[in-house]
C-alpha cells in the first residue's frame, strides 16, 4: 500500500493540474469559431443575449434580448481608443438609418471609465443606447480581445455579419442592406 | 494694541479661516498616488499600472489622480476602480470563487511537498545506506597478504590500483550515530560488493546457458 503512496501522490497533482489546464482552457473565447461560422454562412446564435448588462446613463439595465425582432449593429468601443474616435462619426449618422428600419445600434464599453464614456458620448452625438461591460465577459463571448469590433445581429438573434476594425461607411452600406430586409 | 482687540481680532481671524481649514482637511490627500498606482494593473495590456503605456493606462492614472485630489483613501480608490474596471484591476485578486485557489494552491502544494519529502527522504536516505555507497566497499584497503595474492590475477591488480586512492571514510560519516557498520545487512552488502570475492562477468553468464 505504502509503495503506491508517493506515484499515487504524483499523479493525483498531475491530474489536478491537468484539470486546472483544461479549465483554463474552457474559459477562452473561442473568436475563430464565430468568425469561421459566419464565414460559411453558418451565423451562431449571438452568446449571453440574456446577459443584463447596466445602461452608461446609470438607469437600470438591458440585454441583447431585450431587442430581439430588430436588426442590432452591437458596436464593441471605448473613449481611449483613436480608431473608435474615427468610426464614430459614422455610426452616429446611420443611427437614424437604422431606426427607419427597426433597428438599431447598440455601444458596448469595452474597460472604460463611464464619465469618460459618457463625454464620447456628448462629443460625438451617440444617441444609441450604451452598455457597460465591467467585467468584460459579455465582450469576451464574442471573442473580442480589443476595440472597436463590430458585429451585426439578424432579427433571429444571430450574428450575420462581423468585423473586428474599425467600420467605414462602405463596409456598413454593403453588409446592412440585405439584412435590414430579411424578416423575422 | 489693547488686549481686547487682540483677542477680537483673533476670533475674527479664526472665524474666516476655520472653513478654509477644514475644507483643505476634507481634501488633503489620504492615499499615495505611487501606493496605489503599484496594486493595480492596466486592465487592457495586463501589465502593472505603473509601467503600462497603453492609451487605457493614461485613462486610469488620470482617474486616479482625480480621485486622490478628492480626498478618498486607498481603500475607497481600489473600490471605485473595481466599479469601474471590475476585480481585474486589482494585482491582487479578491479571495473568493475561483480566485480562492490562487490563495490556497500555493501553500497546499509547500505543505503536501515538505509532508512527502518529511515522508520519503528518510526512506529514501535508509534504502541508499543499506544498498552501501559502491566508494565506501571500494575504498577498503587490501591487507598486505590479500595484496600479494590478488597481483597473480590482473584483473585483480587492476581493480585495486583502481580502488586504492580515495581515502578511507569512517564508519561514523556512513551512518547515524552509534551505527557500527556491523549490521547483518551491511555486512552481506559488503561480502556481495567486496572486490575479494568478485562476480562472474557477464559473458560467462552468458557462455553457461
Amino acid at each position: 500500500m505504502r509503495r503506491f503512496l508517493l506515484p499515487g501522490l504524483v499523479t493525483a497533482a498531475a491530474v489536478a493540474l491537468l484539470a486546472l489546464l483544461t479549465f483554463g482552457v474552457s474559459q477562452q473565447n473561442d473568436r475563430s469559431s464565430i468568425d469561421s461560422q459566419v464565414a460559411h454562412g453558418k451565423f451562431p446564435a449571438a452568446p449571453n443575449a440574456r446577459q443584463a448588462l447596466p445602461l452608461l446613463s446609470g438607469h437600470g439595465t438591458a440585454s441583447l434580448a431585450d431587442f430581439r425582432g430588430k436588426v442590432v449593429v452591437l458596436n464593441v468601443f471605448a473613449s481611449w481608443c483613436d480608431p473608435c474616435k474615427a468610426e464614430a462619426p459614422i455610426l452616429a449618422k446611420e443611427q437614424p438609418i437604422l431606426a427607419k428600419h427597426n433597428a438599431t445600434l447598440v455601444g458596448v464599453t469595452y474597460k472604460d471609465l463611464s464619465s469618460a464614456t459618457e463625454q464620447f458620448d456628448r462629443q460625438y452625438h451617440l444617441t444609441y443606447p450604451v452598455l457597460r461591460d465591467v467585467s468584460g465577459s459579455f465582450v469576451s463571448s464574442f471573442g473580442a480581445t480589443g476595440v472597436p469590433e463590430t458585429f451585426v445581429i439578424n432579427r433571429k438573434g444571430q450574428i450575420q455579419a462581423l468585423q473586428r476594425f474599425p467600420i467605414t461607411a462602405k463596409w456598413l452600406n454593403e453588409t446592412l442592406p440585405r439584412i435590414l430586409e430579411e424578416k423575422s | 494694541m489693547s488686549r481686547g482687540r487682540v483677542v477680537t481680532l483673533a476670533l475674527s481671524l479664526a472665524v474666516a479661516l476655520g472653513p478654509v481649514a477644514a475644507a483643505q482637511a476634507a481634501t488633503a490627500p489620504k492615499a499615495s498616488y505611487l501606493d496605489v498606482v503599484n496594486d493595480v494593473m492596466c486592465v487592457v495590456c495586463h501589465e502593472p499600472l505603473g509601467v503600462a503605456q497603453s492609451p487605457e493606462a493614461f485613462q486610469e492614472r488620470d482617474y486616479i489622480r482625480q480621485l486622490i485630489a478628492q480626498g478618498k483613501t486607498r481603500k475607497e480608490i481600489e473600490n471605485d476602480l473595481v466599479i469601474q474596471y471590475g476585480p481585474a484591476v486589482l494585482s491582487r485578486p479578491p479571495a473568493h470563487g475561483v480566485n480562492l485557489l490562487v490563495y490556497i494552491i500555493p501553500p497546499v502544494v509547500l505543505v503536501v511537498g515538505i509532508v512527502t519529502l518529511a515522508i520519503f527522504l528518510p526512506r529514501w536516505r535508509r534504502r541508499a545506506r543499506d544498498a552501501g555507497p559502491p566508494s565506501a566497499a571500494k575504498a577498503k584497503p587490501l591487507d598486505a597478504s590479500e595484496a600479494s595474492a590478488s597481483t597473480t590475477s590482473s584483473g585483480a591488480t587492476r581493480r585495486r590500483t583502481a580502488t586504492s586512492s580515495p581515502a578511507p571514510r569512517p564508519p561514523a560519516a556512513t551512518g547515524p550515530a552509534g551505527w557500527s557498520g556491523a549490521s547483518p545487512v551491511r555486512a552481506r552488502s559488503e561480502r556481495t560488493r567486496s572486490p575479494r570475492a568478485p562476480s562472474p562477468p557477464p559473458c560467462s553468464r552468458g557462455r553457461s546457458r
